[in-house]
Formats: structure tokens, C-alpha cells, sequence
């Protein structure tokens, strides 16, 4: 069957599964008595494995197959829910994710082996039986060798070597285990070869083990002889060798685990998915972002046309005519709200990867975190969820590794022992705000002061004059955020200047709130979508320009006297402030008729917010505010950053969009 | 063509338009032209490079427009009645050329090219696919790609 045009639709319901898959662990995890979530999870797994079969995929359907089967153990109550088996269905999730990766590059899965990690989930179902069955007072692993090694066997045993088993048990008291393996792999060696080791011999040089591991030997020596010499060993409280037949080995063998029944299991995953899902979720279709965008084209064009409609009918001044031209102006107002929310995706879409990403950042560094995930239902434009993630695994990945204290600091200051990281989102008129936040130790600034001062970036001086709020800022400079603060402030190589460089790219603002000895709230206020805006479009001489309404804070008029040079640079006094003054003229390279030249006695100024500093922009006339739609200069004027985009006006000229955030 | 084993299916004729420039004659490729348009309204685009004289509303899609006088080191002269704008497509680029006048769309066989030769200093010949001698006298056939490449 050729499989190729469904192979989109493959990888698309593929992601969604293996999503579903992710939250449905991390379900259990927590709450290792969900019977409907072991179920749901099952299903997934089951679903996976019948869509990977047709397609041809079969280590992806072998892969799931073998979850399927720990799976089923787990809802039989047959294997218990651990974190090693948690771990172990986690492992196989990430590699079921590079392998999907892989098909949509390669279009195949092959040259992934998972006959490790099935052979490891076999391990565990046959484990847990046995433990049930045998009740052995050590606890035996189930053998899985490969070829290399049975052959070993084999051949040793036609010359005489028996193949032993051997479970050690190491007195709890026991203080460096490791070296105490150590110990006892010497004196294995002393008795015949080693051949084989649960967990891996790297492991326990790494102490990766609890007080038994097991290892297999073949040796001349009788049986009663190794366990004595075994167990002469100090600190070894149990040593129990069993020979070994041939035929109780189980070999990995890649070929029997990757058969999978593709017909039946497809048929099967058509049922389960109408039974099991169908009442869960709202009625979808998939459609392609590029006809999305089409219709929000059209959308645009009809706002144009309408702007331009409603600019003639002032002229025109026909009363019906303004009348229809209102209610035109209304259903085209509603037609690009709906078209908008078409395009919005719930936020949970990016949420859902991290309460993953906190779980194993809090297992690797051994704090106890909990995620606190809030208004996941937010919804934002498709565009700008796709493109935050990254931006959030950094602040997250920064709130767990240097915002949440260790243990024992956290014990010290009289804080809960769980470490709390906030992730929400919600509307804020027309913006979306996301907020990372955690109860730790807060930001020291005047750390991050000083390593601005070591790095050169102020002068001590300077440092000492700084507000509080302006040393924080010093988080998001490139020269420090990088290298030089890894071990307090920041993460690794994505440093927070490329944070704040992508949620400026939104057209967002990020913004530090934080609390020394209580914790850190970064909030980022994106748009809600990134096609249309309000805007300010102001003239210079003969040329327009449109500002996004976002950032502009006030429009004012200043006489002469208001401004002040003050080493070349003009200021202008507002308020109590002195506010840097950008003549859009010259920076623009605006041509004056030479008689135009002489200044005005005053002056038009849009003031605009930057972070927190304000700055004025001087103009020679407003002409109004509108919405307009933003569209994109191409790839050929990609490299001019004054200028984010332009926009097509009612009367079809086209203007400019200026980044106010490079500008100022 | 030095190579004229197999004649027959290595000439292809192809659409060529001819334009120009001050006094020269250049042509552009029909299949990487999209179409010729009147000169409207352009608006300047801040911190661009010199020969890019701004953005044009092209029925809705925002398209820059560049001075082909001033990417080669022409002196630019006004515009008139004659001057269009060629909007050309290469590698998912649109861009407008704006030229003097557009002359006519020829047939150009491909074993009639001959290879670019130094005509004068002036001009950067890495622009140039070859020339072509006709009534018009010595016809310079631009590479669009080449042109649109960025530099700086």
C-alpha cells in the first residue's frame, strides 16, 4: 500500500497521541491509583500501534506494542506503578518521539533500535511476576542477553563452564557500595569470566544501584565453592548462585518483537478510538495553515477596501450610504474576530510539554517541584504559540535550576520543602500574558550589579546609582546573560537577551518581578494575534508611518522652551522626567523642502514606552488612528529592523511600520 | 556553442524582454519576469540600501521595487511615461526592477548568445548571462538571481 499521502495526517495524529501519552504518564505518576487513566494511556499506546503498523513503521509498533503489554500488566495489577517503571514508560516515549522525527525526515523509522528499551520493559513484566510467584528473598531480574553473550555461554558450556547466576545482596550499612562491587567483581574474576551484569557494570561503578545486583559468570568452579567464596567477602550479607540451562535464557532477538499484526490491530484502533474518544472531544477538523492564512488575507483586503469605503463616504456625505457603510464596517469587524479565533490555539498546547520538562529538570537536580498550571485554556494566535515555547522552556528551565532553592536551603529559611512553579496565561484586553513564576530565592541585584562591574559594563560608580529596576535589566544584556552568571542567575547556552529578543519579535514586552527570599515572576504580554494592530500613523514632511498603538503612551505638544541639549542629545521635559528626544526626521532620512527647515516654535512628540523607559518622538503631524494590517516587507528587505512591516491604506498607499523597539 | 554534437535539442528558444537603460539594451528572461507595470506610487523604505527605491502596492501584495541604474552605477535620470516597473520571480523572491522603457519581447535562440565580454570598466559584469546582437545593437541578458543577490 502506498502510505505516502497519509503520512502527514501519520505525523500530525502522531504528536497529538504521543502528547496525550506524555500527560496521561504524568496523570499516573502522580496518581498511581487512576484506573481511567492507565486505560486512556493503554488506548494511546494501542492507537500509536495500530497507526504505525499501517504505515509500515515497525519498530514504532513494536515499541508500542511492548508498552502496550507493560500497560496491560499495570491494569491487571499485575506489575506495579513505580518510578522505575514510570522512568522506563517515559524512556519509551522520548524515543517514540525521535522516531517520529525521524519518519518525517527519512520517512522511515528504521535504524532505531528499541530492542533495548523493549527488552528492558519485558525485563520489568517478567520481574514483577517472578518476585509475585517465586517470592525469592533476593530479587531476581529476568535475563535478557544478546547473541554475543549466549554464544559465550554456549560455547563455554560445550568446554566444561557452567553459567551461573549469581544475586548479591549488600548489607545496608554498607557505605561505599561501589567500591565494595569493586571488591566482589574481583574476586568473580578470581573464580571465572563475567559476562553479563543487571544493572550494567557502569552503574555500579556509579553506585546507580540500591544494595542487590546481579551478574552472570561462567565458571569450572561448583557452585558451593563461588558461594563461599562470595560470601567471605565483608559488608556481602547474601549470595545466591544458580546455575543456568541454555533454553531459560531469553535472547533479544530484533525480529520476534518487531511482528506486529497490522490488519487486526487497525481495526481494533478504529473501535477504540470511537468508543474511547469520542465523548471527550469537540468536533475538529484539520485544516491547513496556509488556507487559515488565505482567508485571513481576504479578511484583510475586505478591512482595506472598507477603510477606504468609509474614507470616501466622508466626502460624499450620502446618509444611507454612511448607514450601510457602518454595518459593512461592523460585519467585517466580526468576520476577521471569527476568522482570528479560527486561527488561535489554546495555550495548553505548549503548556502541556512542560509539567514533562519540570519533572525531569526536578529529578536531575533532586529538588521537589510542583508545577502549577493555570489558564491553559488562554487562547493565543497559532504563530506566536508556535514560536514562545522555547522561550518558556528557558525561563522554566532557570526557575528550577537557580530560582528554587535546594532542600536544605529551603528547610533553612522555613520554606515547604516543594518548591512551586507557576506557568499561567490570561487575557488582558488585547494582549495574552504569560507568567513564569517560582517561590525561590528571588534575583539578587546587587549580584548581578557586580558582575556587570566585573564584566565592564558599568563602572562601580555607576553601579551604586543604578535603580533596582535597571539592574535587573542587566539580566537581559548579552554580555552577561551568557557565560558569565551559569552558575546564579541564568541557564546555559540560550541566554535571557535571546528570550527577550524572541517576545520582542512577537511584538511582546517581558517583564522581571521579583522578590529577594520569595521568588521571581517573569510576565511576557504578547498580542493576540500578530496580523492586525492598532496603529498611530503620524506624517513627516510628506512621508507616513504607522506606530503600533502598543507601545505609545501619550501624545503631547512641546514648545521650544521644554527642550534642553544636553551633550548633543535633545531632551525634553515631561513631567518630572527628562525624556531623550528622537527627531524622526533625520532619523528616518526624511528630505525636507529646504523652507520647511525652519523648526516650528512646537513641537508634535509621541511619547513611547520601552521597558520601562519612556522616550519622545518628534513628528510633524498626526493623522489618525486605525487598525491596519501588517504585512510582512519579504525576504529581500529581511535586514532593515527600523521597519517592521507595512501596511496597504484605504486609499491603496502603502506606508511603513516602524519598530518602536528598535527605534528608541 | 562550441559543442554541436547534438544541435537539435540543445537549442531552445526562449521569450526575452527588452528594456532600457540610459542608452543600453538589456533583456530579462520571460519565464523569470512576472509582469510589467506602470510606475506607481513608491514609498521609501528608512535605512535601506541606495538602489532599493521602496515598497509598491502590487494588487495587494507589498513588493520592493529597486533601481536597476543604481545597482549597476548608472546615473539615474527622472522618470517619465516610459518608465516600468519589471517584476521579476527568482527563488521565491518578488521583486520590481524599475527600467527606462520597455522595448519589445523577442525570441531568442540560445545557440545565438555568446558569452559576456568586457564591454567598458563602468559596469560589474557578474550581473550579465551573456549577450546577444541584434538590430538594437549589443543586447546584455541579465541574471536575475544575481542581481537580487544581497550584499553590502
Amino acid at each position: 500500500m502506498n502510505t505516502n499521502q497519509y503520512m502527514d495526517i501519520f505525523v500530525e495524529e502522531s504528536r497529538e497521541q504521543l502528547q496525550r501519552l506524555n500527560s496521561n504518564l504524568l496523570a499516573i505518576e502522580s496518581n498511581p491509583q487512576d484506573i481511567e487513566g492507565i486505560n486512556e494511556t493503554f488506548r494511546v499506546a494501542h492507537t500509536l500501534k495500530g497507526m504505525a503498523g499501517t504505515m509500515g513503521f515497525k519498530s514504532i509498533a513494536s515499541l508500542t506494542h511492548a508498552m502496550e503489554n507493560a500497560l496491560d500488566l499495570i491494569k491487571s495489577k499485575k506489575l506495579q506503578i513505580n518510578s522505575q517503571t514510570i522512568d522506563l514508560l517515559f524512556q519509551c516515549l522520548d524515543s517514540l518521539e525521535v522516531m517520529l522525527e525521524s519518519t518525517i525526515k527519512i520517512g522511515s523509522d528504521k535504524g532505531s533500535d528499541v530492542t533495548l528499551l523493549i527488552s528492558k520493559i519485558n525485563a520489568l513484566s517478567d520481574s514483577e511476576q517472578k518476585t509475585k510467584s517465586e517470592s525469592v528473598t533476593v530479587q531476581t531480574k529476568s535475563l535478557t542477553l544478546d547473541d554475543f553473550q549466549k554464544n559465550i555461554i554456549e560455547h563455554g558450556f560445550s568446554r566444561g563452564f557452567q553459567p551461573y547466576h549469581i544475586d548479591f545482596k549488600l548489607s545496608e550499612t554498607c557505605v561505599l557500595k561501589s567500591a565494595r562491587a569493586y571488591i566482589i567483581f574481583k574476586a568473580l574474576e578470581a573464580l571465572g569470566d563475567i559476562i553479563h551484569s543487571i544493572p550494567s557494570v557502569q552503574d555500579i561503578e556509579n553506585e546507580k544501584f540500591d544494595t542487590s545486583f546481579s551478574v552472570v559468570l561462567v565458571s569450572v568452579k561448583e557452585k558451593e565453592e563461588i558461594e563461599l567464596k562470595l560470601k567471605n567477602i565483608s559488608e556481602v550479607d547474601d549470595v545466591v548462585a544458580k546455575p543456568l540451562e541454555l533454553k531459560s535464557i531469553q535472547i533479544v532477538a530484533a525480529e520476534d518483537n518487531e511482528k506486529v499484526d497490522g490488519d487486526s490491530t487497525t481495526a481494533n484502533q478504529q473501535e477504540t478510538k470511537t468508543q474511547g474518544f469520542a465523548s471527550k472531544f469537540t468536533k475538529n477538523i484539520r485544516v491547513d495553515v496556509e488556507r487559515l492564512d488565505l482567508l485571513m488575507n481576504l479578511v484583510s483586503e475586505l478591512i482595506i477596501i472598507r477603510n477606504r469605503l468609509q474614507g470616501t463616504s466622508v466626502k460624499s456625505n450620502a446618509e444611507a450610504m454612511t448607514e450601510s457603510l457602518e454595518y459593512l464596517g461592523k460585519i467585517t469587524s466580526d468576520l476577521h474576530d471569527a476568522v482570528m479565533k479560527v486561527r488561535m490555539v489554546a495555550v495548553d498546547t505548549v503548556f502541556s510539554r512542560f509539567p514533562r520538562v519540570v519533572r525531569d529538570l526536578a529529578k536531575s537536580t533532586g529538588k521537589e517541584i510542583r508545577l502549577n498550571v493555570l489558564g491553559g485554556g488562554t487562547e493565543l494566535d497559532r504563530t506566536i504559540a508556535d514560536e514562545i515555547g522555547d522561550s518558556l522552556i528557558h525561563l522554566i528551565r532557570n526557575a528550577v535550576d537557580h530560582g528554587i532553592e535546594n532542600l536544605d536551603e529551603r528547610t533553612a529559611s522555613g520554606k515547604q520543602k516543594i518548591g512551586n512553579i507557576e506557568l499561567s496565561a490570561y487575557h488582558d484586553g488585547n494582549n495574552v500574558v504569560i507568567v513564569v513564576g517560582d517561590d525561590g530565592k528571588g534575583i539578587d541585584t546587587g549580584k548581578l550589579a557586580k558582575q556587570a562591574v566585573n564584566k565592564g559594563l558599568f563602572t562601580a560608580q555607576e553601579a551604586d546609582n543604578l535603580t533596582d529596576r535597571e539592574k535587573m535589566n542587566i539580566l537581559f544584556d548579552p554580555r552577561i546573560s551568557t557565560a558569565a552568571v551559569v552558575t546564579d542567575i541564568s541557564g546555559r547556552g540560550v541566554g535571557m537577551d535571546a528570550v527577550k529578543t524572541k517576545v520582542e519579535s512577537l511584538g511582546g514586552i517581558i517583564d522581571i518581578q521579583t522578590e529577594k527570599g520569595k521568588g521571581t515572576r517573569f510576565l511576557i504580554r504578547l498580542p493576540l494575534t500578530l496580523s492586525i494592530i492598532q496603529a498611530l500613523i503620524v506624517q513627516v514632511e510628506k512621508e507616513q508611518f504607522a506606530l503600533p498603538l502598543g507601545s505609545i503612551k501619550e501624545i503631547l505638544n512641546a514648545s521650544k522652551s521644554d527642550i534642553h541639549k544636553v551633550r548633543n542629545q535633545d531632551f525634553v521635559s515631561y513631567r518630572d522626567m527628562l525624556l531623550p528626544l528622537i527627531y524622526l526626521d533625520a532619523r528616518l532620512g526624511v528630505m525636507r523642502e529646504p523652507l520647511n527647515n525652519l523648526k516650528k516654535d512646537s513641537l508634535t512628540l509621541v511619547v513611547v514606552r520601552k521597558d520601562d523607559r519612556l522616550s519622545a518622538i518628534a513628528v510633524d503631524e498626526l493623522v489618525g488612528q486605525q487598525e491596519i494590517v501588517i504585512k510582512s516587507l519579504g525576504k529581500y528587505l529581511s535586514d532593515i529592523r527600523v521597519v517592521s512591516g507595512a501596511t496597504i491604506l484605504g486609499d491603496g498607499k502603502v506606508i511603513t511600520i516602524l519598530d518602536l523597539n528598535y527605534l528608541v | 556553442m562550441i559543442d554541436v554534437g547534438n544541435a537539435e535539442n540543445s537549442i531552445q528558444n526562449s521569450l526575452y524582454v527588452l528594456f532600457e537603460l540610459n542608452v543600453d539594451v538589456y533583456a530579462i528572461n520571460i519565464e523569470k519576469s512576472e509582469s510589467i507595470e506602470r510606475l506607481p506610487e513608491i514609498t521609501r523604505v528608512p535605512d535601506s540600501a541606495e538602489y532599493i527605491v521602496g515598497i509598491i502596492n502590487l494588487r495587494g501584495d507589498i513588493i520592493p521595487v529597486i533601481s536597476l541604474k543604481k545597482r549597476f552605477g548608472i546615473s539615474e535620470s527622472n522618470y517619465t511615461e516610459d518608465t516600468k516597473i519589471i517584476v521579476v520571480s527568482s527563488d521565491n523572491l518578488r521583486v520590481g526592477f524599475i527600467v527606462d522603457k520597455v522595448i519589445e519581447i523577442v525570441e531568442i535562440s540560445s545557440d545565438t548568445i555568446q558569452p559576456v565580454r568586457n564591454l567598458d570598466n563602468e559596469f560589474d559584469n557578474s550581473f550579465l548571462a551573456g549577450m546577444y546582437d541584434c538590430e538594437y545593437g549589443v543586447v546584455m541578458l541579465l541574471d536575475p538571481q544575481s542581481v537580487l543577490k544581497i550584499e553590502i
